[in-house]
């Protein structure tokens, strides 16, 4: 061992790098860091080592924040873990990085275990080069190992170990192995904190950082990053450099710093930073050279190449990538549907049974919050859980196998026509399954005016919980074989309006120069059964948590806002004081007839043509109104007084005092009221829509809520409902995260209103051309 | 002066120098795209944007923009490395 590579680490050492990480922060035990290049695998190993389900995907950017882990080690000493958002060097361009790098230069980790991909460990030790400068105390863990292994590489692991003064071991991460062998090296790594040896660039690289490091105020910083900042300095770093300006003493340093770059420039005739990234890369090589005994065979990628020249193919590649979207809807639609039903009809049967508890006729409200309120509208929810799963394990696949990176690629240019961007792709994606973490997932854009124009247009990209929506309307309104075209029709109209409004910002508020665009494109790899399943489990199981929690409290809260107060008295119990009506006990329903009777229930007016014989309910009201005697069978009695209930209710009355506002849209009080509460979480519309028609209805074994959306409403309400739904406000944790990742409430607030006004005035046009062309 | 953006697909150069904003550049340079390496135009996008090379064994796409700023020389059809 050289004698440099004693840089010992010491116990938290103040403040890293003035300005930078939240240093200093109490801690018992100990605490490692997981770094490595994009898609390496770090998100693999961290789940392999805590047992957690952090989200792992086949590119680059899944991670973009620090996640926290425990395990515990051989002897049983517990560790804290750190994963980090993927990095190719120590350089911060956008935000993800700057996470990364930040904690690495905090000198708050016991150990940073390096993971590189070994397929690819020309650019891959770069980093481990760079983190070799600040003195850390490194493990290198070698990941997908199984694909190095099956390209034929072959490497020296002892003469590594040796050469780079750090435990070096194998892993492969998806399959849990080497894990074991990680841990011990962590162990090795901690019972002897030696740092690695120190980097060598070269001898004219190492003067000249050698220089600027005796150039350093010893208060500049921790010392063992010494190296790292010095190599900083002579790259010209602008953050480094303004933060060293600033900094006291520092200004004859500052010149005498210059005068070594310029005369290492013009000995060489490159520029600095060019001449250290080189250094860099030729250690690395250097390296390579001596351990690596075998090197992979020249076809290691042909399997992958294979697959590109169909999937990515100049040609073909977008109208499959336009089949692959419509693939996933239909199969969301068509293979959830029996699942669906049978849920459905669980969720009825136990509507019956509950209500069953209670004598026949009873207006306990209990009764009513558990049938109405939780079953009515929690159930309403989770009866889409299957198509939920299916939509996620199709995005599971996407995200999984590499095509993702691909897809990407196919769009750039049509991103850009928008001013969006390729990166601004993924963050979409992932909004097909959430819109925060396709918020979070911008992190990975270099440019702030890209960033904002994803961030803002977002909510746009018709996300999960909307889909609860649409598996209620859209079958409610058209016939089979229109449906999973509509489904995919929806998703089409929120992009297409997405990159408008995205066009639209670019050309106004976030005019600005085109942000570059340089993406990796890993491998495909297959994805494993037990990670594609804990995937889609992770996800049906928040979705039933959320239906469990927010949901079912604002269910409740809704049911009360609906059932109170209540109307008091009723217009036909009147009319039967004054012996205007005459109420009769209900026919027995036999075969066919109930249907009948039930929509004979309904108080709608319009819809009294479903009773083929006499007028309607509301007419024979009128009739009685005159002081004619009309019959009413007891039924119809009980819906009449349901309604008046309805419309006396705290939501009732709201939603009434709104209705001028949304009439010219073609919406109701009812949908009025599902679309406030749509604002906490967007699958509460689904529940308020049946907590209303459960309220408004007396037959447990009702008809479904959606042959009652049918029956009360035209397709063209349908379709303007489902178009305000899907541009409206987005939820109230889109806001929260908008406001978080731009830093600012205008953007946020900017959202909300920009977005609700556009889902005004789409769903006003669509509407009333809609009815002027006799929709 | 040739760049990478003057490739045609299955063409190969050797990279000279990267011209580009000191961001993105320090960015490429990053990626192993630094002088002396040889890099292949593997596919372009459906409109001939972006584009798609190999070097040192990854996949990386770059738009035109950005190939613009990659000086080459020494352009032969791939597979026939020397
Ligand atoms: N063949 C193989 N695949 C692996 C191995 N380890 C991880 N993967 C896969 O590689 C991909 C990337 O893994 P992640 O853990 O998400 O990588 P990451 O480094 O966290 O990526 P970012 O968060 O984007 O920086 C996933 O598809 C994993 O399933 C391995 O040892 N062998
Ligand atoms: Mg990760």
């Amino acid at each position: 061992m050289n004698a440099e590579a004693e840089v010992k680490k010491e116990a938290p050492v103040e403040v890293a790098v003035e300005g930078s990480a939240q240093a200093g922060a109490s801690r018992d035990g100990l605490r490692i860091a997981l770094a490595g290049n994009p898609n390496c695998g770090k998100t693999t190993i961290f789940n392999a080592l805590t047992g957690a389900h952090q989200k792992v995907g086949n590119y680059p950017g899944v991670t973009v924040e620090r996640r926290d882990g425990r395990f515990e080690l051989g002897d049983g000493r517990g560790v804290a873990l750190v994963d980090l958002p993927g990095t190719y060097s120590l350089t911060s361009l956008s935000p993800e990085e700057r996470v990364a790098q930040d904690e690495l230069l905090s000198g708050e980790n016991d150990v940073i275990v390096v993971v590189a991909d070994s397929t690819n460990l020309n650019r891959n030790l770069v980093l481990l080069a760079q983190i070799m400068q600040m003195g850390a105390n490194l493990v290198l863990c070698l990941n997908m190992a199984d694909e190095a292994r099956a390209s034929g590489q072959v490497l020296d692991l002892a003469q590594m170990e040796k050469l780079l003064g750090c435990p070096v071991v194998e892993t492969v991460g998806h399959k849990r192995q080497g894990i074991d062998a990680l841990k011990a090296a962590i162990d090795r790594a901690l019972a002897s904190p030696r740092a690695s040896r120190r980097l060598v660039l070269g001898e004219r690289l190492d003067n000249a950082i050698g220089q600027i490091r005796a150039l350093i105020p010893a208060d500049f910083g921790r010392p063992e990053i010494a190296d790292w900042v010095a190599t900083k300095l002579l790259m010209g770093d602008a953050e480094t450099t303004s933060r060293f300006l600033a900094h006291k003493g520092s200004a004859s340093a500052a010149s005498e710093i210059a005068a070594v770059r310029a005369r290492i420039e013009s000995e060489t005739g490159h520029d600095a930073p060019l001449l250290v990234t080189e250094g860099y890369f030729a250690f690395v090589d250097g390296l390579l050279r001596e351990v690596m005994t075998q090197r992979s065979r020249a076809d290691a990628r042909a399997l992958t190449e294979k697959i590109d020249a169909v999937l990515a193919h100049r040609v073909l590649g977008l109208p499959i990538f336009a089949a692959a979207m419509y693939a996933i809807f239909w199969i969301t639609f068509t293979i959830g549907d029996p699942f669906m039903g049978w849920i459905e009809e669980g969720f009825g049967w136990l509507g019956g049974w509950v209500g069953g508890l209670w004598p026949e006729g009873s207006d306990s409200l209990l009764r009513s919050l558990l049938v109405d309120g939780v079953i009515g509208g929690v159930g309403g929810v989770v009866v889409f859980l299957p198509n939920i799963l299916l939509l996620f394990a199709c995005l599971a696949v996407l995200e999984d196998t590499g095509y993702m990176a691909r897809a990407a690629f196919l769009v750039d240019q049509l991103m850009h026509r928008f001013g969006l961007h390729g990166k601004s792709f993924i963050p979409m994606m992932t909004g097909f399954g959430c819109t925060v973490p396709g918020i979070m997932a911008t992190r990975t854009m270099e440019n702030e005016r890209d960033r904002l124009a994803t961030m803002f247009v977002l909510p746009l990209v018709s996300c999960g919980a909307r889909m609860p929506i649409w598996l209620l309307l859209i079958p409610a309104f058209f016939p089979q074989t229109w449906r999973a075209p509509m489904l995919f029709g929806v998703y089409a109209v929120g992009i297409v309006l997405a990159l408008l409004v995205a066009l639209l910002l670019r050309k106004t508020v976030l005019r600005g120069d085109d942000a570059p665009f340089v993406m990796e494109l890993p491998p495909y790899r297959l994805p494993t059964l037990r990670g594609a399943l804990t995937k889609v489990a992770e996800r049906g199981w928040l979705y039933l948590k959320k239906a469990g929690t927010i949901i079912l409290a604002v269910s409740i809260v809704l049911w009360a806002m609906t059932t109170f107060p209540k109307a008091g008295s009723y217009e036909v119990d009147k009319l039967a004081a004054a012996g205007h009506v005459e109420i009769v006990a209900d026919p027995e329903p036999s075969e066919g007839e109930g249907e009948e009777a039930k929509e004979g229930g309904d108080a709608k007016e319009d819809k009294g043509a479903a009773e083929p014989a006499g007028p309607s309910l509301a007419e024979r009201l009128a009739m009685a109104q005159k002081g004619e005697k009309v019959t009413l069978l007891q039924s119809e009695a009980d819906a009449r007084n349901a309604e008046e209930d309805l419309n006396a209710s705290l939501a009732g009355k709201i939603g009434h005092a709104l209705e001028p506002v949304f009439k010219p849209l073609g919406f109701d009080w009812k949908m009025v009221t599902a679309m406030l509460g749509a604002f906490a979480a967007k699958e509460v519309f689904v529940a308020q829509m049946g907590i209303i028609y459960s309220l408004g209805e007396v037959d447990e074994s009702s008809e479904s809520l959606q042959a009652t959306l049918r029956s009360d409403y035209s397709p063209l309400v349908g379709v303007s409902l489902m178009l305000f739904l899907l541009i409206s406000a987005p939820c109230m944790a889109t806001i929260a995260v908008t406001k978080r990742e731009s830093n600012s409430w205008k953007w946020a607030l900017g959202q909300l209103g920009g977005l609700t006004a556009l889902a005004y005035i789409v769903s006003l046009v669509v509407f009333q051309v809609g009815r002027l062309l006799g929709f | 002066m040739t760049t990478l953006a003057n490739l045609s697909v299955g063409q190969s150069a050797r990279i000279t120098g990267i011209q580009a904003a000191p961001g993105i550049r320090q960015r490429i340079l990053d990626m192993g795209l630094i002088p002396d390496i040889r890099v292949t135009l593997e596919r372009v996008g459906p409109t001939g944007r972006p584009i798609w090379i190999a070097c040192h064994g990854s996949q990386i796409a770059l738009r035109l923009d950005e190939a613009t700023g990659i000086l080459v020389d020494d352009v032969k059809v791939a597979g026939d490395n020397s």
